[in-house]
């Protein structure tokens, strides 16, 4: 058993099913990191390769990062988590980097981590269903998406639109992910998933991820083009001392910063910025109440 | 009695390339100098309550660097509300006018503790950001004869006959000498490191210096102001200076490199140091400000120097070494040659061309340059020059104590 398989069929079209292996939900633990990097290699270096599609073996698509491990997380010592960020990172670029159309085949809950290899995807099909939940629900736990899903959101929707969703960790099924521009694509099951995977990546061959095609323009604009999110940028400190009496929690000064900053830098910049803020709150008090918190609930 | 004005401290942050990918892109130009306000606290135990003012160069006073960074910096970094800060615009003096006005106030007895210093992230906040009617108004261009400033150091090499080779080789040395600097530590005293919010390494190093520069690669760049030339910029500056052709000899290789950086001095009166037991690295013995011809608008650092020897009572033989700003290298080997001064003494660690040219920061950059070689030389005068925009010239005399 793998926890990757890989798969090509006559056409060219890789199928990439992760099947993390000791665990009924694929996260982004050890065996993750490595395989993920292992894969992306392989890609790269595959001839013939005309697409590929990224699925689950599981009943979900992708649970997020590994909690429990990120409890252990110390402020005094950070340097592992950086290195294991930048491992996620890195195999994550270099997919959405491929000549090749990338698909993200969601066949039940992407969140948090799993989401953000969505996002890593040229295109998003999602099975319609209310158990398929969508979303980046890091907030929620005292974090924000360390993942690249700060910086790729706000360059998918802009920031208008995905500052919210952001800030408030909102997971909902696909069929308002696909009115909210989170997914692309809605299918009634996994038959139809694969088959309308194939005919994008055929229809697109020399499809290119927005924010790597030359002369791209962030939805919306940045603080330099657009009056308007200065104004956005002016208002939320305030709407958060709102939300939170007085007492911004880190996380979302975390989110708010890194999503502001990342629009005045070109993209591989941004996701250094938002390394540094998600390594910032990783080991709060407030993110370890409310791992724990999630942890226990889970058990 | 005259109040003295002490150098205290002198601290900067590397120079990265200014542009996207460069070393310090991703910080923000707030960041940037609140982490040298931090050293600058840090390093002298500082009660930052007793600061009279903070006055911090940025020639680009919008966007991320708008709003009186200075007093921003200040509060970000913690620094006693009570301290204000002012931000100043003299092109590319206004490191060195920051430093000046704070010797100024020392000097008038009316502040005893003043930050003096820069900032400029090029990478953000690109050069020419704040308009202005001088090159962006046509009216007034013309009025006033502007030209691209590299017009004007092509001018300065046409009229003194410096060839491409001459310019390309000042270059290959600047590089050489800030090379050997670097490789001798002589900057680690100075050099603040930029590290994240997490404490991990963003940059520690000045990012354009090339040990391996040689004439060979600089002569293979392409003249940078050709095309502005002979779009007809050339004209004007021919018929002003009834010049048969301009020679182009400015490539980016030649000229000051765009970068991100700042820095900060702390001055303050003798009574002053005293009372926080500090030891002052030096003193300002004189300054100078004057304007020049505005359209080949390069020469000021002649007459700065000429103004600021003259308030000192002293003779250009009793500097010892001097920071005349490469903006171009036609810029300092025209100073050289018209003051009659050895490059033997000139930018002995490298200049602008190798190691970048903030525009806000340099000035201040190359004061406590000055002061740490006059230290390890065991010398006593420098002598701080830059041409600037706009025609107009600035210098700076210390005295090493």
């Amino acid at each position: 058993m793998s926890d990757f398989i890989y798969e090509k069929d006559a056409d060219g079209i890789v199928t990439v099913t992760m099947d993390i292996q000791g665990q009924p939900v694929n996260t982004m633990n050890d065996a993750f990191i490595s395989g993920i990097n292992a894969i992306v290699k392989r890609l790269e270096a595959e001839p013939g390769i005309t697409g590929v599609i990224i699925a689950s073996a599981k009943s979900t698509f992708f649970a997020g990062g590994d909690i429990k491990l990120m409890l252990s997380a110390s402020a005094d010592n950070l340097q592992p988590w950086k290195e294991q960020n930048d491992a996620i990172k890195a195999p994550l670029r270099a997919l959405e980097s491929l000549k090749v159309p990338v698909v993200a085949a969601i066949n039940g809950a992407a969140l948090g981590g799993g989401y953000e290899i969505c996002l890593s995807c040229h295109h998003r099909i999602a099975i319609n269903g209310d158990k398929v939940l969508i979303g980046l629900p890091e907030s929620t736990l005292g974090l924000l998406p360390g993942a690249g899903g700060v910086i790729r959101l706000v360059r998918k929707l802009g920031l208008e639109k995905a500052l919210p969703l952001l800030l408030s960790g909102q997971v909902m099924k696909s069929s308002e992910a696909l009115e909210k521009g989170l997914v692309d694509e809605l299918v009634a099951d996994r038959d139809e998933l694969f088959a309308k995977a194939r005919a994008w990546i055929k229809a697109n061959p020399n499809f290119v991820q927005p924010w790597n095609e030359k002369g791209y323009k962030i939805p919306g604009g940045t603080q330099k083009t657009n009056p308007a999110i200065i104004a956005q940028l002016q208002s939320y400190p305030g709407m958060l001392a709102k939300q939170y009496n007085g007492k911004i929690p880190p996380a979302p000064k975390a989110i708010l910063s890194s999503a502001a900053e990342s629009l005045q830098v070109d993209f591989d910049g941004a996701l250094q910025i938002e390394t540094r803020y998600f390594l910032s709150l990783i080991a709060t008090p407030e993110a370890k109440e409310r791992m724990t918190a999630f942890v226990e609930k889970r058990k | 009695m005259t109040t003295e004005a002490y150098i205290y401290d002198y601290v900067r942050t590397p120079r990265a390339k200014g542009k996207a990918g460069g070393g310090l892109n991703t910080v923000k130009p707030i960041t940037l100098l609140a982490g040298l306000m931090t050293a600058i606290q840090q390093r002298n135990n500082l009660d930052t309550s007793l600061v009279d003012d903070i006055v911090i160069g940025c020639v680009a006073p919008v966007d991320d660097q708008g709003s009186d960074i200075a007093r921003l910096a200040s509060i970000y970094a913690g620094w006693d509300e009570d301290t204000p800060g002012v931000q100043v615009d003299r092109f590319c003096a206004s490191g060195f006018e920051t430093v000046n006005t704070a010797a100024m106030k020392i000097r008038s007895g009316w502040e005893d503790l003043v930050v003096a210093g820069g900032v400029e992230s090029m990478s953000r906040v690109p050069m020419m950001s704040s308009g202005g009617a001088w090159a962006n108004d046509p009216e007034t261009a013309m009025k006033v004869q502007y030209v691209p400033q590299g017009i004007g150091a092509d001018t300065i090499a046409t009229i003194e006959g410096f060839s491409r080779e001459d310019v390309d080789r000042f270059a290959m040395t600047s590089h050489h000498r800030a090379a050997a600097a670097i490789k001798a530590g002589y900057f680690k005293n100075t050099i603040v490191p930029v590290r994240d919010q997490n404490g991990f390494l963003i940059c520690d190093t000045d990012e354009l210096v090339r040990a391996d520069s040689s004439m060979e690669t600089l002569g293979k760049l392409k003249a940078s102001f050709q095309a502005s030339g002979d779009l007809g910029f050339d004209v004007i500056v021919q018929n002003k200076y009834d010049l048969p052709s301009i020679n182009h000899v400015h490539t980016p290789g030649n000229s000051s490199g765009i970068v991100d950086g700042a820095a900060l001095l702390l001055l303050g009166s003798e009574a002053m140091g005293k009372r926080l037991g500090l030891k002052p690295k030096g003193r300002v013995v004189a300054t100078a400000v004057v304007g020049s011809d505005p359209c080949i608008m390069l020469t000021g650092p002649m007459p700065a120097t000429r103004k600021a020897l003259q308030k000192a009572g002293l003779s250009i033989e009793d500097i010892d070494l001097f920071e005349v700003n490469e903006a171009f290298a036609s810029v300092t080997m025209k100073f050289a040659k018209e003051m009659g001064v050895s490059f033997d003494k000139i930018n002995v660690n490298g200049g602008s061309i190798a190691m970048g040219h903030p525009l806000g920061a340099t000035g201040s950059m190359l004061i406590g340059a000055v002061l740490d070689e006059l230290a390890r030389r065991g010398l006593r005068y420098g002598l701080c020059t830059a041409c600037v925009g706009a025609g107009m010239g600035i210098a700076t005399i210390v005295e090493r104590l």
